[in-house]
């Protein structure tokens, strides 16, 4: 065969002036570019390492008395106390640490069995999509905080009761990310490219690892995300209650729910937990909305 | 026409934010429209031609700034406010998008909306004469049985007859203008000439000016007056019809016209691309913005931006440096067309041309039609395919032609062992292929293989161009270095050799096809069946990929089963034709003998409806326009299928020979040499 002439293609340079290389360098830009998503990363990176690590290094422990009762936020506690001499400052992160370990264990667990579950049900569709749908459901229609307070409040004492309270939360939540990862995977089963696939032989797990999963690996990270976010309120929730964290540990909730009372005379007791909770909410669902910017391919980028 | 200026646009700009700044999507353009007239804008996709249209009315996205002077009946409508805006379009411009969807209220009924502009605009009509006048407009737009169908809803309506729906609203309003932006792209051939029709009587009633913005050459020679070219956000040329396609002044211009396949013209000739993509509009290039992709660019187009100057004839101006020189040239001389294709170590067929590699007997594919119902069991039954044989040979192409749902996709898919057939069967090289799942797959994979419609969805975004390309090759058990070693070599063949590691979204629409296209050919497969390959491209990269497609056959013996709805593509490429209408093969020949001699009723309908780039041809055509569309389950189950819209069935023929028609199911019955059709009154 002889060599025919080459044409000029055009200069791939003039496609696209975006940086070349990888679609993640495209995401890492697009996330950065979202400021509030950006601040909120900073925010949330600074509150997990002052729980985790802060905690220790204060002199103060969450569960011992110091002598001071009852005193405002000073230097040598910056939260204040309350009425029984604890260090607020040392509950808030400690509490923080729990909410967060919750939080996080709930998104893991219920996006994991959610995705299975979803995906699943959607690529092997007829019966099987149609039972596993109604169990989802079914659990769906269980009104989730009373469900979980009877739970929770049955099986959570001791040490653990936190991981149980995570449980219990993953156990009500996953199906709504079962939910959008069938219907994720019904449209992207339904691609020319999974058709291309099939087209040249492939199997049914060649097509799930390399087409379905990553192509859907976006979404369920955002779900994901936004799903601590709801964790951490629906623990606030639960422990404000009664029926969550149990004392001597402490969580977010539970200290806003134990110093409702001083909120008149001791208004610091109520307010920094208050504040952390709002501070974890926010920077958590801005970092999902970031991610949702930048994981969207339905963007081009281009056209304005 | 008067050669009075309804609207007069100045210097318009609009700019959009954008990732990497501002995105200039109009740069500076000027014009007017005469009373009456039809003013056509062509132009890539992205070339501005919609945003510079929309904004002369205020109609932008938020975001967009918008400078420069825009003058309705000398009235300056830059920097008035929105209230005042709509009040000018409400009462004197109409409006008629793509998507006719988004111009209806889908809880009212079309009769209502009609009614509701009849009485926008006469506040004295009452209710009942309202809807009365807003009959009669459905009427004359061309639906069908239009008293009873005014109380449906747009859903249940179809995109052509909703396009009919807007057109008549258009009408109720009695517009000084109408801005129509790609009022058929979506649609059908047929159907584009149905509303095209409802378009031209809209404007002769109102004896409204109107703007046509689409890329379709075809329909600018016949419908428009003046035509000018959008490239990169600027008009570069400006004229009369018959100026700017028989006398084009603008590289740009010469290019879009060379790189079309024609209906009418030699099949033979090579198709002339424009090499490369248009600039990116957020960093404009400093001399003429087509300079990169144009062959005669010289140091003083780089770097000077060329004005629009008048060219011969009065009112006929191009943004040229060299314009005078690119009149005395064809397509030809500048678009040098060369081949693409590189192809080491490939290995031509070892079979002659003409030999058959895959053949198809009588294949049927049913679908069931399922009811609403707790058990939801099937109703009815789909015919999608109906007894279709083919054969495609070594070295040649077969084009398959027919609207939208005659089930020409769906024969692809059984061929690829996608579907099921209902019933037939598929031989490769004469032994009977395995049926039946991925194995079917398997076996079929190495002698077909396909090109799909959208070079986008069909490539995974997160693969790089060297894993797509070897992904038949990792399916098939071939090894890494191998995989590797046969997948730069492909990606070599198809031009785009060192771009191994770049993604689909870094690629354009063109590139992105080449991919898929070498993808195809990992297999070494000895045919490939292209669905609608080109039809999601613009003009001048589209010739490329026939080229391309061209000297793949050429070099390789290679055999494409070409399936599309664009006829002009298939006339240019196929050396054999097999026309569909709902799931049957109605009409089968050589090229030329179905093309120059049709003799199925809706063979002739379809060809006519194609717009011709040609001004002067284009309106010499005698046109068949198709009543109503292809019907869906709802279509005679005995019978020709066609009889519901044919002209002969309804126009021409007696009581007795319609019995025929409505009993006995036409078969493909030979006429003559190797071109038989299925039709009980052949022309």
């Amino acid at each position: 065969m002889d060599i025919l002439a080459p044409v000029p293609t055009g200069a791939p340079g003039e496609v696209k002036q975006e940086a070349p290389g990888a679609p993640y360098r495209l995401m890492v830009r697009r996330f950065l570019r979202h400021r509030l998503a950006t601040v909120s990363l900073v925010v949330f990176t600074c509150l997990v390492l002052l729980a985790f690590v802060g905690g220790s290094l204060w002199h103060y422990s969450y569960d011992v008395f110091t002598p001071d009762n009852s005193v405002p936020p000073s230097l040598e506690h910056p939260f204040g106390t309350d009425a029984t001499g604890y260090d607020l400052f040392a509950q808030v992160l400690r509490g923080t640490q729990r909410s967060i370990e919750i939080a996080l264990l709930v998104a893991g667990v219920s996006g994991a069995f959610g995705s299975v579950w979803g995906a699943v049900a959607g690529l092997y569709g007829g019966r099987i999509d149609t039972v596993m749908m109604r169990i989802v459901d079914l659990v769906l229609i269980f009104p989730a905080i009373a469900v979980a307070a009877v739970l929770a409040g049955n099986v959570a004492h001791g040490e653990q009761s936190w991981a149980l309270v995570g449980l219990v939360l993953a156990a009500l939540t996953w199906p709504y990310v079962a939910r959008l990862v069938r219907g994720l995977v019904l449209s992207l089963r339904e691609r020319e490219y999974v058709a291309a696939a099939r087209s040249f032989g492939a199997s049914i797990p060649h097509i799930i690892f390399r087409h379905i999963l990553p192509n859907a690996m976006g979404t369920i990270i955002v779900t994901v995300t936004v799903n601590v976010a709801v964790a951490i309120l629906a623990e606030t929730a639960l422990s404000f209650i009664g029926f969550g964290v149990q004392p001597p540990d402490t969580s977010l909730g539970l200290l806003v729910s134990q110093n409702q009372t001083a909120i008149t005379t001791r208004p610091w007791l109520f307010y920094f937990p208050g504040l952390f909770i709002v501070l974890i909410a926010l920077s958590v669902n801005f970092i999902g909305d970031g991610l949702r910017d930048a994981l969207d391919t339905t963007q081009s980028g281009r056209r304005a | 026409m008067s050669e009075e200026e309804i609207l007069r646009v100045e210097d318009l700009s609009v700019r959009f934010p954008g990732e990497n700044g501002p995105v200039q999507a109009v740069r500076g353009v000027s014009w007017g429209l005469r009373e009456g007239e039809v003013l056509g804008i062509v132009g890539e996709s992205g070339s501005g031609k919609s945003t510079g249209a929309l904004a002369t009315i205020g109609l932008l996205p938020p975001g967009a700034e918008v400078s420069g002077s825009v003058r309705f009946r000398g009235r300056e409508l830059t920097g008035l406010p929105e209230r005042e805006l709509s009040r000018v379009r409400g009462a004197s411009v109409a409006i008629v998008f793509q998507d006719p969807l988004s111009s209806l209220n889908p809880v009212y009924s079309v009769g209502y909306q009609v009614a509701e502009a009849v009485r926008a605009h006469d506040p004295e009509i009452s209710k009942a004469d309202a809807f009365a006048r807003a009959v009669e407009l459905l009427d004359l737009v061309g639906i069908p049985d239009a008293a009873a169908r005014a109380g449906d809803y747009p859903h249940e309506f179809s995109g052509g007859m909703r396009q009919r729906v807007v057109i008549a609203i258009t009408m109720a309003n009695n517009p000084d203008v109408i801005i129509a932006d790609e009022p058929t792209t979506a649609l059908d051939v047929t159907i584009q000439a149905q509303v095209l029709a409802a378009l031209r009587t809209a404007r002769e009633k109102t004896g409204a000016a109107a703007v046509l913005i689409t890329h379709d050459l075809g329909v600018v020679a016949g419908q428009a007056d003046r035509v000018m070219v959008m490239y990169a956000g600027k008009v570069v040329e400006l004229g009369t019809v018959e100026d700017v396609f028989y006398r084009p002044s603008m590289p740009y211009t010469v290019g879009l016209l060379g790189s079309l396949p024609r209906l009418d013209a030699d099949a033979g000739a090579r198709l002339t691309p424009i090499a490369g993509t248009p600039p990116a509009l957020d960093r404009p290039p400093a001399g003429c913005a087509f300079a990169a992709r144009c062959p005669l660019a010289r140091d003083v187009c780089r770097e000077r931006e060329p004005e629009l100057a008048q060219v011969g004839e009065e009112g006929h101006v191009a943004a040229c440096h060299f314009s005078a020189e690119v009149r005395e040239r064809s397509a030809e001389e500048v678009f040098v067309p060369v081949s693409s294709v590189r192809l080491a170590g490939h290995e031509a067929q070892d079979v002659p041309p003409g030999t058959p590699l895959v053949t198809a007997e009588g294949l049927v594919k049913d679908y069931p039609v399922r009811g609403g119902g707790l058990l939801r069991g099937p109703v009815a039954v789909r015919h999608a395919v109906a007894e279709v044989s083919l054969e495609l040979a070594a070295g040649r192409t077969l084009g398959l032609v027919g609207e939208s749902g005659s089930g020409k996709s769906t024969i692809g898919k059984l061929l690829m062992a996608l579907e099921e057939p209902t019933a037939g069967t598929v031989l490769l090289g004469g032994a009977p292929a395995v049926t039946g799942g991925r194995r079917g797959r398997r076996g079929r994979a190495r002698e077909l293989q396909m090109v799909f419609q959208d070079p986008m969805g069909s490539l995974n975004p997160r693969m790089n161009a060297l894993d797509l390309i070897a992904e038949p090759l990792r399916v098939n058990g071939v090894g890494r270095r191998e995989r590797r070693e046969r997948s730069l070599e492909l990606l070599a063949s198809v031009g785009l050799g060192g771009y191994a590691g770049r993604y689909p979204h870094e690629f354009s629409g063109g590139q992105r096809q080449r991919i898929g296209i070498a993808r195809s050919l990992a297999l070494r497969p000895r045919a490939l069946i292209l669905d609608e390959p080109v039809s999601s491209l613009d003009v001048s990269v589209q010739a490329d990929v026939i080229n391309l497609l061209r000297d793949l056959q050429d070099a390789l013996g290679l055999s494409y089963l070409f399936i599309a709805h664009d006829l002009s593509v298939v006339r240019h490429i196929s050396d054999r034709v097999a026309v569909m209408y709902l799931g049957r093969i109605v009409e089968t020949g050589e090229r030329d003998d179905v093309f120059d001699r049709p003799a199925h009723p809706y063979t002739r309908a379809l060809i006519s409806a194609v717009p011709v780039p040609d001004p002067r041809a284009e309106r010499a055509r005698e046109h068949t326009v198709l009543r109503g569309e292809i019907p869906g389950a709802s279509g005679p189950t005995t019978g020709c299928r066609f009889r519901g819209r044919c002209p002969v069935f309804l126009d021409r023929l007696g009581e007795a020979e319609r019995a025929v028609c409505r009993e006995r199911v036409p078969a493909l019955t030979e006429r003559g040499q190797g071109h038989p059709v299925a039709c009980h009154h052949p022309s």
